[in-house]
């Protein structure tokens, strides 16, 4: 009451009457007048004390410095107040009932809010580490219901804004290949071989999405009888030939009204045109499917746009897939079909001759094409090839031949089984990962809402009475105390889950291209996306019911949380 | 006292101004002539003497018109007895000479 007075003695009587003021003492009273009602509470006496000198002091002049001086104090004043704020929590205002003994107050925070916001500061500090951020994109595509979007349609759109700028042949060859606009596709192929005609190899990897005859455009046509100009020797530019033989026959199929796959087939392996470009095409001295060229296109592009993205270059490189296998695949059931119709006929010879065929094709592939998918596409033929081909090798005393088909076989057979549990070992590391980069993530969002919405209602009734403050105001005050320590974790998680992904890909960006980078960058894109095996048949059984298991668990967690918090505190207060 | 403190010398000016009638109240604008030292330095040094229990405060009876109360300023027994000590300590190292405590 008695500082009430003061005050108001004080707002009343620091001017002076009219007559004796001059600009000078005006300004004084003005400014301590302005300073005193931002006065900090806690020395708010001090403020008072020295305005209250003011009207003793006689020269004007005096009077201005003295006010200057008060302003110094007020500054002084409001960066100790500051300072002393950090130290108190959040909820405890300065010269509030509970700033002496906020300690023993069930209803306020714990934390000084020094270190609340120092935790939330660490917390989004992480988050300027790419790893950290990548990492937080792909854990929210991977609750996405539909499965998210693809991390290319992010840069898609930036690489046709460069490329309409800069005319840059490698930046064409990749949106050629990205791209989902046929028109776009081929102009941009076309501007790039044209550009830089070493790039002629891209034709092998446009895919217009047309189907059927996918390759019967008078580009794409230009485009395939340019590669075999350009690379002769290799098998791919010589099976995308035997492909637009393929389609042509395809078409004429599919005009006279047939359907079904396999009639095709039959009719395609009729074709004496086929069978030719595809004898021309086993006959190639190399097998070369361009994963390198692709993968070399892709780096230097990323490099020079700053494109960090696996997801983007596991895409591209299965995307890209050569239209020839295929074609390969087909022949080669054609070619141990008549090797068996010649073993029958009891043209032994001849019936080895073909069978010898697709198995040397598979291991010129394997030895040349450096890609696992080459290693997965040509194993099981050369298996079936080499299956019917040891006994007949046998059976016409080629022992010595037979033997080394014999110890190809089970040399085969081994790597399939050591690459079987590889891919189970994969499955298994990538199923955990995707889990953990999933919960953290979703754990991030809720903690990163849940400590914004406390803090916001902290401060909207922290200036209310203790008593009235009501639930809300006590499970915000276990809110701001929990989750910006609970979110420290969930980013720190996230970043150490996240890691050897990024390593992983960055070391296969740096390196150049081997058989395993196409293995690499695979895991470096799916990975945050893998669920463990049991939990993804759980989630198939019960429909969205891991999403809301999740959910839940992140809810009874925080409740958890909230009870055993409670009980300290009571156990504290008693 | 048994507390050293490092004392700029406006603050022992102050002292020295405080203890040249110690068991009188004074105002912070009459120790600013005598002390020469502007609102902005004096005032943090009463504030920090205060917090320290060497001074005391108390506001003057409201009753002239038109002023508002002024705050006065005493040093507290203890507080006597540590500037003393101090300008004491001061005049020995001859960092400073008392003006009109006569210590």
């Amino acid at each position: 009451m008695r500082e009430e007075n003061l005050e108001a003695g004080l707002q009343r009587s620091v001017t002076m009457p009219e007559e004796n003021s001059s600009a000078p003492r005006r300004a004084a009273e003005w400014l301590l007048q302005r300073a005193l009602r931002f006065w900090p509470h806690e020395s708010g006496k001090w403020g008072r004390a020295l305005a209250a000198e003011l009207p003793s002091v006689e020269n004007p002049w005096d009077a201005f410095r003295w006010a200057m001086g008060g302003l110094m104090l007020l500054i002084r004043e409001w960066l100790r107040h500051a300072l002393g704020s950090w130290k108190r929590p959040i909820g405890v205002p300065a010269g509030g009932p509970l700033e002496s003994e906020w300690k023993n107050s069930p209803r306020v925070p714990r934390t000084p809010r020094i270190v609340t916001a120092l935790l939330l500061l660490a917390s989004a500090s992480l988050f300027l580490a790419s790893d950290v951020r990548q990492a937080f994109r792909a854990g929210l595509r991977a609750w996405s219901p539909s499965g998210g979007w693809p991390e290319y349609m992010e840069f898609v759109p930036k690489l046709r804004k460069e490329a309409s700028t800069h005319r840059d042949p490698q930046l064409l060859a990749l949106l050629a290949l990205l791209s989902d606009d046929n028109n776009e596709k081929v102009r941009a192929a076309t501007d790039a071989v044209q550009a830089d005609p070493s790039l002629t190899w891209i034709y092998s990897k446009i895919y217009l999405n047309e189907q059927p005859c996918c390759m019967l455009h008078s580009p794409m046509e230009l485009g395939v009888a340019a590669l075999q100009k350009w690379d002769p020797d290799n098998a791919v530019p010589r099976l995308l030939v035997a492909n637009v033989i393929y389609e042509r026959v395809e078409k004429a199929w599919v005009d006279s009204g047939e359907r079904g796959y396999f009639g095709l087939e039959k009719v395609v392996e009729r074709d004496p045109k086929w069978l030719a470009a595809m004898d021309f095409a086993f006959k190639a001295p190399k097998y070369d499917s361009y994963a390198r060229k692709t993968f070399d296109l892709y780096r230097a592009v990323a490099d020079r746009y700053e494109i960090r993205a696996p997801e983007f270059a596991s895409e591209l490189m299965w995307r890209t897939w050569a239209w020839g296998d295929g074609q390969a695949g087909i022949y080669d059931g054609w070619l141990l079909e008549q090797g068996e119709a010649a073993e029958r006929a009891g043209k032994l010879d001849e019936a080895a001759a073909l069978y010898w065929k697709p198995a040397l094709f598979a291991e010129q592939v394997l030895s040349q094409d450096q890609t696992e998918r080459g290693f997965w596409g040509v194993t099981d033929v050369e298996r079936q090839s080499f299956r019917k081909l040891q006994p007949l090798l046998v059976k016409i005393g080629r022992t010595d031949e037979a033997s080394i088909v014999q110890y190809r076989l089970a040399s085969l057979q081994a790597t399939i089984e050591a690459s079987r549990w590889d891919g189970w070992w994969r499955a298994y590391r990538d199923g955990w990962t995707g889990l953990a980069i999933r919960s953290l993530t979703m754990a991030i969002l809720v903690l990163a809402i849940a400590a914004l919405v406390s803090v916001f209602v902290i401060y909207v009734r922290s200036r209310a009475n203790v008593e009235s403050r009501g639930r809300g105001f006590a499970t915000s005050c276990v809110a701001v105390d929990l989750c910006p320590v609970l979110l420290l974790g969930a980013s720190a998680g996230l970043f150490a889950a996240y890691r050897p992904i990024a390593v992983t890909y960055q070391r296969s960006i740096a390196s150049p291209w081997q058989v395993n980078t196409l293995g690499d960058l695979e895991y470096a894109a799916m990975a945050p996306y893998g669920m463990p095996r049991a939990v993804a048949e759980f989630s198939a059984a019960y429909f969205n019911a891991y999403h809301y298991w999740m959910v839940a668990i992140v809810a009874l967690s925080m409740l958890a949380f909230y009870i055993l918090f409670r009980r300290a505190i009571k156990s504290s207060t008693i | 006292m048994g507390i050293r403190l490092r004392i700029s010398p406006q603050t022992l000016a102050v002292l020295d101004s405080l203890l040249e009638h110690p068991a009188q109240w004074r105002h912070g604008y009459s120790l600013s002539q005598q002390t020469e030292l502007p609102s902005g330095t004096l005032y943090p040094i009463l504030m920090r003497l205060e917090k320290l229990a060497w001074l005391e405060t108390r506001w003057e009876e409201p009753g002239n018109l038109g002023r508002p109360p002024r705050h006065l300023y005493r040093l507290t027994g203890p507080g006597r007895a540590w500037a003393t000590e101090e300008l004491r300590a001061a005049c020995a190292k001859r960092i400073w000479k008392p003006v009109y405590s006569g210590v």
